[in-house]
């Protein structure tokens, strides 16, 4: 073995410790220590605390917590720590602004742990929004529980539906807020706008059900078949004539979205039920846009309104007369 | 504090350390900051130095040699003593990056180039292909598009015609000339939005497929395409069973307004500039809509749509 300081070892092995779990409790870290050949023995107090206070003097912050009858040792900066310029402080202080007005703060908070253990930066968001409402509360509660869920929901036509759903995670939207979770009936991954949920109740039992991954194969043509970048899950099957995709998931409703914006250059090729999903949205989007209903009741001077108040000129001087 | 609470051969390593992986140094240098050091204060033999650079090496350093090549210094290239990303900082991150429709486009240049010192940084063993599949899987802006940001903002600002070598992925690189407007991001990647002479509808390249830019004078092309960009279109779309609290602005300039026939509707009115992603966004939205206004998008989006229905017949 090449020959090393053994002490210099034990120390910064510590050190190394520190650095790559941000706080350990000082059973894990002797645990650790003892387990480690190089270091294989265990530490008296005293060389321990000596230990740390060489750390100190090299320019370590290391911060001793004691909390429910147990030491936690933090590594809360060290000069070997990552530096960010201001300008990257700043970018990542603006995120987190906009991160902490979610209504569920999950992301925030392990986004600013992560920023903490890498690099030396202060988080300025206010937190000044309330926390999560009491029915996003309940439903990260029923997630908790994994119990089946009977939701009464109003869909894109506002006709109501009733599904049963176990629950898996809230998540945020910009705005809106989600229940994700796994409907029995097509064991399909699914997301619930909570704002159209109107009634619910937890039913006494479990499904254990696991939505499927799905392979979704779908053909690019033109402009966005030569500038594709492939997302997670997507592998090329053949690049001639078209670009054919391979997406594996479990949300196919979030798929079918980002298909529908590539317009004409996009087509779903397999499975066939995927493949009729897709023609389906495309036909409601349809006779949305070509419903005669809006040309009809917009008449009369609701129709003037609308002429003046969509007119570049007059709608910054005030609109109509 | 006491002499004895130092244990002054680890505080050499870790200063050692400190000083060779910011930059090389050689034996000399390195002794001269011993000696400059209040808790070391005397040089050390060629011996210790091999001694404590082993024990670094232990510890997972890389440590390049003195030799001809790198004018006999030593320099560590590499150190364990940072953070360890885990699966779910990574998940984290792929989260963060999906929300950053609503920031500024600097903002996004700033992250990415932080992004990129992380995982130069990370004390995992395989932080370069770790580094490769979170850039694979998340699309970023490039860290090299600071100076051209910086120059296509000014003449932006100044209205300046540009003679631009763009590399389209189609057809190559070409010249084109554009008048260009403002810079925006769409899922990380950067764009400039502009005119060019062959259409009144506005055009916009991605910035990584820029090539060189130059500005040129023609006074009169240039005052019509500035008359194109001074026009930004209006668009009236109603949103169906769209609430205001559901609605999530698209990132236009925008107003919305309840239906007054159906309060379950949502009027908004666009003022746009770039219809192909106000185009896509409306597609890939989660309301069903219709477009009151102007008639030629409502005809484009149906024959859009058509155009897709067909595919499926």
């Amino acid at each position: 073995m090449t020959p090393k300081s053994v002490s210099a070892y034990r120390l910064l092995y510590i050190y190394l410790l520190l650095c790559q779990h941000g706080q350990m409790t000082s059973e894990e870290l002797f645990d650790k220590l003892q387990h480690q050949l190089a270091t294989g023995q265990t530490y008296a107090s005293e060389t321990f605390q000596k230990y740390l206070q060489t750390l100190r003097t090299f320019g370590c912050r290391i911060s001793r917590i004691d909390k429910q009858g147990q030491t936690l040792y933090r590594l809360e900066d060290h000069p070997l720590k990552m530096s960010s310029t201001p300008k990257e402080i700043s970018a990542l202080q603006v995120i987190s602004t906009i991160l902490s007005a979610q209504p569920i703060r999950d992301l925030y908070h392990q986004l600013c742990r992560l920023c903490d253990n890498v690099t030396v930066w202060n988080d300025i968001s206010t937190l000044t929004l309330p926390n999560a409402s009491r029915e996003v509360e309940q439903f990260q509660q029923y997630c908790r529980d994994g119990q089946l869920l009977e939701i009464h929901y109003k869909d894109h036509d506002a006709v109501p539906v009733t599904l049963h759903v176990e629950p898996i995670e809230v998540v945020a939207g910009k705005k809106r807020i989600y229940l994700l979770g796994t409907e029995l009936k097509s064991n399909k991954k699914i997301r619930c706008d909570l704002s159209r949920v109107y009634s619910h109740k937890q039913l006494p039992s479990r499904s254990r059900s696991q939505a499927q991954k799905v392979v979704v194969t779908f053909r690019l043509t033109g402009r966005l078949a030569s500038n594709y970048r492939l997302y997670p899950g997507e592998i090329v099957s053949s690049r001639e004539p078209d670009l054919i995709i391979q997406h594996k998931t479990d949300e196919v409703d979030q798929l079918l979205k980002r298909l529908l914006k590539y317009g004409t250059q996009c087509e779903v090729l397999t499975p066939k039920w995927v493949r009729l999903e897709m023609c389906a949205q495309i036909d409601a989007l349809l006779t949305a846009i070509e419903d005669e209903v809006n040309t009809e009741q917009i008449n009369g001077n609701l129709q003037k309104w609308l002429y003046h108040f969509c007119s570049p000129q007059t709608s910054d001087d005030g609109g109509v007369d | 504090m006491t002499k004895n609470a130092l244990n002054k051969t680890a505080y050499r390593v870790l200063q050692l350390l400190l000083w060779l992986s910011k930059e090389p140094l050689t034996f000399e240098q390195i002794n001269e900051r011993f000696v400059a050091d209040t808790h070391i204060g005397k040089t050390v033999s060629p011996d210790s130095l091999w001694f404590y650079l082993n024990t670094l090496k232990a510890l997972g350093c890389k440590v390049s040699r003195p030799s001809p090549r790198n004018n006999f210094c030593y320099h560590i290239q590499y150190h364990p003593f940072s953070y360890l990303v885990t699966a779910k900082d990574l998940e984290v991150l792929n989260h963060t990056l999906a929300l950053l429709d609503d920031i500024h486009y600097w903002d996004v240049l700033h992250l990415n180039q932080w992004l990129h010192k992380l995982f130069a940084h990370v004390a995992n063993v395989n932080r370069t292909d770790l580094a490769r599949q979170f850039f694979q899987e998340n699309r970023t802006a490039s860290c090299q598009l600071n100076s051209l940001v910086q120059q296509l903002e000014t003449h932006a600002q100044n209205h300046e015609l540009l003679s631009v070598m763009y590399n389209s992925p189609l057809s190559g690189p070409e010249e084109k000339i554009f008048l260009p407007q403002k810079l925006f991001h769409h899922q990380n990647v950067i764009y400039v939005l502009g005119h060019t002479p062959d259409r009144i509808e506005s055009s916009m390249f991605r910035l990584d497929r820029i090539q060189n830019i130059t500005p040129i004078i023609q006074p009169e092309l240039c005052h019509r395409l500035l008359q194109y960009q001074l026009e930004k279109p209006v668009y009236l779309i109603r949103f169906l069973n769209c609430t205001p609290k559901q609605y999530e602005p698209l990132g236009e300039e925008e107003e919305t307004f309840r239906d007054p026939f159906k309060e379950e509707h949502l009027f908004v009115k666009f003022r746009c500039d770039n219809l192909f992603l106000l185009r896509q966004k409306l597609l890939s939205g989660d309301f069903h809509f219709q477009v009151i206004y102007p008639q030629d998008f409502q005809h484009d989006l149906q024959q859009t749509l058509a155009k897709m229905r067909q595919l499926y017949v």
